[in-house]
């Protein structure tokens, strides 16, 4: 579903590895959690992935599409949710998601079914009318979410989720996670929220410093380490 | 998703997000908008209008029409280079949609041409509006009848904004790429805009001191030849207009028939316009992808370690907003190139008004009340760092309320810091004036005005702005751009240069003599001193309220 090999990116002239040597395998029907402390290289690694920064050292392939090579077919496998979302703040939420639904080709009737089930999950139908600008941070979240499925990607990609929802959407995002896992599809996601992570995820990495710390299997991590929950593990690596 | 149709979607996108008010934006605020945008545009129409009457109907009856044709196409292209890049470069290599974009199975081209169009259809809007009815007018004027000359204008004028857009982009590549190396990427872009402005602005002035050179009495048909030939050296330099220029005035060149020749002119024009954006393309994809990385590019490197600097609120208020209003190329460049264009216009019309006899109609003391209008008018619109000051803040308004601050020591650390600006720019721009043209008690009054005026002014402006920021953008740009409330006090700013200004045209039109045209100065500038500073007292008196009741 989603491999990454051997992934390098350096900033300030080669002088900081951000990401270095990173390696790592994503299955089908899994959810992936992915740790890591503040300028870990996390979001720089997802940025690689989905196409935002170039891969200069080693290659990443989306459901078999290259990300440098096939930019175009990796792209469409994926929907990402940015830690930052929508930038087109003038459209309406139906504007925009039309506008995605325009880019990926969506017929209006997937259109129409996608939103009305997530527009009713997040309580963001009253909204969906108005314009972004009025939204608060995690209407946007939202609505980016919503955008990101609006094409029923193989891969979906988040970058810091949880930050912004409320308790309700929080637990509504967890459980669209399960249901694309269930559906055989992958999620990928980086988070702080370790307990959300322990809870609902099959498999983590935590990375520090761009190399890969720990892989594994949540539960087999745990066993193996004395059934410490996933906040000891990740002080014990990387704390 | 077919590139044509991706094209599409992306350019609609961008031009809905740009010309849709914010949600929130009042009716009223919607109008003054329209009207300031439209009033710019009729001001800068009746000045080319103007120009287009009186020189370019003298170099026609000289017979020298093509070249001033080619001298408007080439002023349009002048002034969309210069004001284009500055559009350019935001929205190609600046823009925070760089990584959204990338996120989508949308070619990286498709994009970058989407983009392109955006601007490029953006200014020849512009361009258009300004050039159609100037070249129309000089139709008329210079007696044209050959229907040739109205078609090929009509067809061609769209594209004029092509080549100039095409060579600021190429010229903004390199410029990006050394900006990328730097730690503080913002000025960079400055530096190279200032450069730009004044080199633009340099040939402008030697062009008016070239026709100061020949024509000491004002423009006569005897020394129109000469003009023209300056004219001339310019359409060799842009021979693409050169080329419009003789198709449009039925003028055969290369040994060919009328017709044939006007072919090959149009294919010059319309292919030098391609093969520019044919380089631009390949330039462009090459630092389109490199700019998604340095606007991503995380400052790790490592510094020296920094000790702790102790200093008043009021100095620690001021050091913060100098760092926001360098955070990202474009709000640096808005906050700070109004100062350096005070500057370059004081010393540009200082030449043009008070060295050159040929623009000295009505002698020395209309000369000198015309750059001081000039520079009064301009100072207003130099204050886009104090009059968004509140607005550039955002959701960091919060931050503000929540220091243990008064408002009234909030804001005058932020007029503080916008005046550090202000007033010596107000300084070297009354030195400037004053050194073409010394007196002292003259230096002295007009120093004093413009100090006085630059400081009630941006403490004006910081007052006007909390008491309806702009707070709700994505984008720190949307703070700036399409604020209505800033451009209502920028006009009313720029009040009393404008009454200055027509009072100096009709001092030359009826005669005026020089005592009176100074009380009337003097009386203008420092009255309307007296009527700032007062509104900034009632204004600075209510700014808890103003302050408190912002809400975001």
């Amino acid at each position: 579903m989603l491999e990454i090999n051997h992934v390098s990116m350096s900033y300030a002239n080669g002088k900081v590895k951000a990401v270095d040597d990173l390696s790592l395998s994503l299955r089908e029907g899994e959810i992936f959690g992915f740790l890591g402390a503040n300028g870990a290289g996390k979001t720089t690694t997802i940025k690689m992935l989905t196409g935002i920064l170039p891969i200069n050292c080693g290659s990443i392939s989306v459901c078999g599409h290259d990300i440098s090579k096939d930019a175009i077919a990796a792209k469409r496998s994926f929907g990402y949710v940015p830690d930052s979302p929508v930038i087109y703040d003038k459209f309406t939420g139906r504007e925009y998601i039309d506008f995605l639904g325009d880019i990926y080709g969506v017929p209006m009737s997937a259109r129409e079914e996608v939103c009305a089930d997530l527009l009713k999950k997040f309580s963001l139908s009253d909204a969906f009318d108005k314009r972004i600008s009025g939204y608060s941070h995690g209407m946007k979240q939202k609505l980016a979410i919503i955008g990101a499925l609006v094409h029923s990607p193989s891969l979906w990609v988040l970058d810091e989720p949880m930050m912004g929802l409320d308790p309700p959407s929080a637990f509504a995002l967890k459980e669209l996670m399960k249901k694309h896992r269930d559906a055989g599809k992958t999620v990928f996601f980086s988070t702080h929220v370790l307990d959300v992570a322990e809870k609902i995820c099959d498999r983590v990495a935590i990375i520090g410093g761009g190399k890969l710390l720990l892989l594994g299997d949540v539960d087999e991590i745990k066993a193996k380490k004395g059934d410490e929950s996933l906040e000891e593990l990740f002080m014990s690596v990387a704390g | 998703m077919k590139n044509k149709s991706a094209l599409l979607t992306v350019l609609k996108a961008m031009f809905v997000n740009k010309l849709r008010f914010g949600g929130e934006t009042s009716t009223r605020k919607k109008r003054v908008a329209l009207v300031s945008a439209a009033l710019i545009v009729v001001a800068v129409l009746a000045v080319v209008m103007t120009v287009v009457y009186f020189i370019g109907g003298a170099l026609a009856a000289a017979g020298n029409a093509a070249n001033f044709y080619i001298m408007l196409l080439v002023s349009a292209a002048g002034f969309v280079l210069i004001f284009g890049i500055v559009s350019l470069v935001s929205t190609l290599f600046l823009s925070r949609d760089t990584d959204f974009y990338s996120t989508l199975p949308i070619k990286p081209s498709v994009v970058f041409l989407a983009k392109l169009l955006y601007v490029y259809i953006s200014e020849a809007v512009i361009a258009v509006l300004i050039l159609f009815p100037a070249t129309i007018e000089f139709g008329i004027v210079a007696h044209i009848t050959d229907w040739y000359y109205y078609a090929i204008t009509l067809l061609s004028l769209a594209v004029v904004p092509a080549l100039p857009l095409a060579a600021a982009a190429i010229l903004a590549v390199p410029v990006m790429f050394i900006a990328g190396k730097f730690r503080n990427r913002s000025i960079v872009p400055l530096i190279f805009y200032s450069v730009l402005f004044f080199g633009f602005f340099s040939l402008y002035f030697y062009f008016v001191l070239s026709l100061d050179a020949l024509a000491s009495t004002g423009i006569t048909p005897e020394n129109a030849q000469s003009i023209a030939d300056i004219l001339k050296i310019i359409g060799y330099v842009m021979y693409p207009y050169t080329a419009l220029s003789s198709a449009a005035f039925g003028i055969p060149m290369y040994g060919l028939s009328l017709g044939a020749s006007a072919a090959v002119n149009l294919a010059i024009f319309a292919g030098s316009s391609a093969a520019l954006v044919g380089v631009l393309m390949m330039l462009g994809k090459f630092m389109y992808s490199r700019s998604a990385k340095a606007n991503n590019q995380t400052d790790n490197s490592k510094v020296k370690n920094g000790s702790f600097k102790t200093s008043g609120a009021v100095k620690a208020l001021v050091v913060r907003e100098y760092k926001a209003a360098l955070r990202s190329t474009q709000v640096t460049v808005q906050c700070f190139i109004g100062y350096i264009l005070v500057i370059l216009f004081s010393v540009i019309f200082g030449f043009m008004y008070l060295r050159s006899s040929a623009f000295s109609f009505g002698g020395g003391d209309f000369g000198f009340a015309m750059v001081v209008s000039i520079t009064m008018l301009m100072m207003p619109a130099s204050s886009v760092a104090a009059m968004t000051t509140f607005s550039r803040e955002g959701v960091a308004c919060n931050t503000l309320k929540i220091l243990p601050v008064t408002s009234k020591r909030i804001i005058s650390a932020k007029a503080v810091a916008w005046s550090v600006f202000s007033i010596p720019t107000a300084v070297i721009a009354a030195v400037v004036i004053n050194a073409f043209d010394f007196e002292a008690w003259r230096f002295f009054l007009v120093l004093l005005g413009f100090v006085l005026f630059a400081a009630v002014f941006t403490v004006f402006s910081v007052l006007w702005d909390v008491t309806s920021p702009k707070l709700k953008w994505t984008d720190p740009m949307q703070a700036i751009k399409h604020n209505a409330h800033q451009l209502a006090g920028m006009f009313i700013g720029m009040s009393s240069g404008l009454v200055l200004l027509i009072v100096s045209v009709l001092s030359m039109v009826f005669g005026m003599s020089a005592v009176a045209l100074t009380a009337i100065f003097i009386g203008v500038i420092f009255g309307s001193i007296a009527i700032f500073a007062v509104v900034d007292i009632l204004l600075y008196r209510k700014s808890d309220k103003y302050f408190n009741r912002i809400e975001i």
